[in-house]
């Protein structure tokens, strides 16, 4: 008998029991469709969050308060206490050659409200130099000027998501929004980053105060974390060391941390695979369930069909030719289902592109019909080696 | 004396289940020559039914030899054994055990689906046989669309679609009514005349009275082997 043939044969039985088979591939589809979906937010949460990141430049530097071990995806519980004063600032930015501007940060999570609109996004208390480290352009009005953070204005440059969500169409500048219930008059609007995701720490959903402001406003005293830029991306080596020093003399080792930005960005890539990998592991599993429903079928299958695999041994079938045949049953079962199920998972995945990014990998793709083969032939052959020991004589008899 | 298609010699077949063993058949030696039908007839428990099993290569027997169209069984592999079913043993059984929701002509090709022969020449050969069984009008319908006697001449061509040394039918009127059972044995009486080799198990006498030698088996031995007419 050959390849063809086999297939042929298995065919005819999966059809003979339609529903049953239909059913039985069920298990396999919702398992290789669901790794298909959650690999393919992963890595469209990478790719937006890769994206987010070189639009700021890769010459940036944070300085983030306490001891951050990147190694150590989540950290200390808490958040550690900042220790910069305002003077870190002019010291890191006299310290170094190779540092362009400096600006300290507060950052917080806000509620902004226009005429019973509201938004929520981070309020970002920065000074005016802000703008040009992280390649902000304005769209309609002008950013926030040192003499706004010098006298402590309430003014505000929105980002464009909150822009939009807020006004709409309607021009928002000089109208007066709220932040966290204190009046702020909009002074300007940034130009979107793009990225069009509404997944994590989406870049254009912030707004822009000033830095005095911002810390009257959150009643805070200190910088939370420094923002640094480096004149260039050859210099930034030099310029996190020249932080790094400059920090020592005042600030003990583990006050603070200084990571570049491209640091962070495999740090943060790193932890996504790590989710990724372990969605796509949970997926997994549902599909070692299919593999046993499969299995089980097959078992009730070989069951069921004794006296047809007693009748093929009889007029000349080899134990092998039975084998095969239930073999290639349950690879067709699962492989069917596995190319239903990469279909099904990648149209769910374009019809979540209304809501976040998604990325179909071809690892994915690859993987997961890899998989599902292997999972018919490994749960098909004790079915299959069952049939093909089974005495003809015995197999005729059967009831 | 013609061509041989069978020889037994010295056969015997022991069960040992749980320590205690059964014979089911005692030296039994037989020769059927090419174009002879037989009827084998005793009790249930005589051994005719492990007789007529190893006679078709599904078992083998503890002591002895049997030779299919001179080929030896006892020593043949399972997969040599397989061979030697599909070429040279065609089963007919009780329960006809046709394959269903599989249409007549689909049955029929089984056999020879397992000698790699072309789906051409399967379905030629198919159609062939089933016109000689007188069934050419039925070949896509299915078991369940057939009456029994149809569904035992599907059997048949099945079993001589291979072109078989022996014919090997067990009870093949046990499950029909007596006007279906008396065609299909006119049928075997018609394969008689056209010299094909019949071996009929049987425990009823006018099914036997077809055959032109009858066996008798009685606790494992024959008690009987005479020719009529």
């Amino acid at each position: 008998m050959n390849t063809f043939e086999y297939i042929w044969l298995a065919l005819r039985a999966l059809r003979t029991n339609k529903i049953r088979s239909i059913l039985t591939m069920l298990g396999i589809i919702i398992g290789v469709a669901s790794v298909i979906l959650l690999v393919s937010i992963g890595s469209g949460l990478q790719a937006f969050v890769t994206s987010q990141f070189a639009s700021l430049g890769s010459n940036k530097i944070f300085v983030f308060p306490g001891e951050t071990d990147l190694k150590r995806i989540g950290g200390r519980p808490g958040t550690p206490v900042s220790k910069f004063e305002l003077g870190d600032v002019g010291d890191i930015l006299r310290s170094s050659d190779a540092i362009k501007e400096v600006t300290p940060v507060v950052v917080q999570t806000g509620t902004i409200v226009y005429q019973g609109e509201i938004s929520s996004a981070d309020v970002v208390g920065v000074w005016e130099n802000y703008f040009g480290m992280g390649n902000w352009v304005i769209e309609k009005g002008s950013i926030i000027t040192q003499n706004d953070v010098e006298r402590t204005r309430k003014v505000v440059v929105l980002g464009s998501k909150p822009s939009v969500e807020l006004f709409g169409d309607t021009d928002p500048i000089g109208k007066t929004v709220t932040i966290g219930g204190i009046r702020y008059q909009v002074k300007g609007v940034l130009v979107s980053k793009g990225g069009g995701g509404t997944l994590g720490n989406d870049i254009d959903k912030r707004v822009i105060i000033p830095f005095t402001t911002a810390l009257r406003q959150f009643n805070q005293n200190r910088p939370q974390l420094l923002l640094v830029e480096a004149y260039n991306q050859d210099a930034v080596e030099q310029a996190g060391n020249d932080v790094r020093q400059t920090l020592l003399k005042r600030l003990k080792e583990d006050d603070f941390t200084v990571l570049k930005q491209k640091e962070l960005l495999s740090t943060i890539t790193q932890f996504i695979s790590v989710i990724t990998v372990a969605l796509g592991g949970i997926a997994a599993i549902s599909l070692l369930v299919g593999g046993i429903g499969i299995m089980n079928i097959m078992l009730v299958s070989v069951t069921e069909r004794t006296r047809e695999i007693g009748l093929r041994k009889a007029v000349g079938a080899t134990g092998r030719d039975i084998l095969v045949q239930f073999l290639i049953e349950a690879v067709i079962l699962s492989l069917v289902g596995g190319i239903i199920g990469i279909l099904l998972g990648g149209a769910g995945s374009l019809a979540l592109r209304a809501f976040v990014q998604t990325e179909v990998s071809l690892w994915s793709v690859l993987l997961a019909s890899g998989f599902s083969a292997l999972i018919g032939i490994v749960f098909g052959v004790a079915p299959a080696i069952r049939a093909a020991r089974l005495d003809p004589i015995e197999a005729l008899r059967y009831e | 004396m013609k061509e041989e298609v069978l020889r037994i010699s010295h056969v015997s077949k022991v069960y040992k289940m749980d320590g205690v063993t059964f014979t089911a058949l005692d030296d039994v030696s037989l020769v059927v020559g090419k174009g002879e039908f037989v009827a084998i007839m005793g009790p249930s428990g005589s051994g005719k039914s492990t007789l007529m099993h190893i006679v078709g290569c599904l078992d083998r027997p503890t002591t002895g030899t049997v030779e299919v169209s001179g080929r030896d069984i006892f020593h043949a592999s399972d997969r040599e054994l397989a061979r030697i079913r599909n070429t040279s043993i065609g089963f007919v059984f009780q329960q006809f055990n046709l394959l269903r929701k599989t249409s007549a002509i689909a049955n029929v090709e089984l056999p020879l689906i397992y000698r790699g022969m072309s789906s051409r020449e399967r379905r030629e050969r198919a159609k062939t046989m089933l016109a000689e069984v007188g069934l050419g009008d039925k070949l896509p319908n299915v078991p369940s669309q057939l009456s029994g006697g149809q569904q035992q001449r599907v059997a048949i061509a099945r079993a001589l679609v291979t072109d078989p040394q022996i014919l090997l039918a067990d009870e093949p009127t046990g499950n029909l009514d007596s006007k279906s059972g008396t065609e299909i044995l006119s049928l075997f009486d018609d394969l008689h005349a056209n010299g094909r080799t019949i071996i009929l198990v049987t425990h009823e006498a006018n099914v036997a009275s077809h055959a032109r030698r009858v066996i008798r088996i009685a606790d494992g031995r024959i008690i009987e082997d005479k020719k009529q007419s």
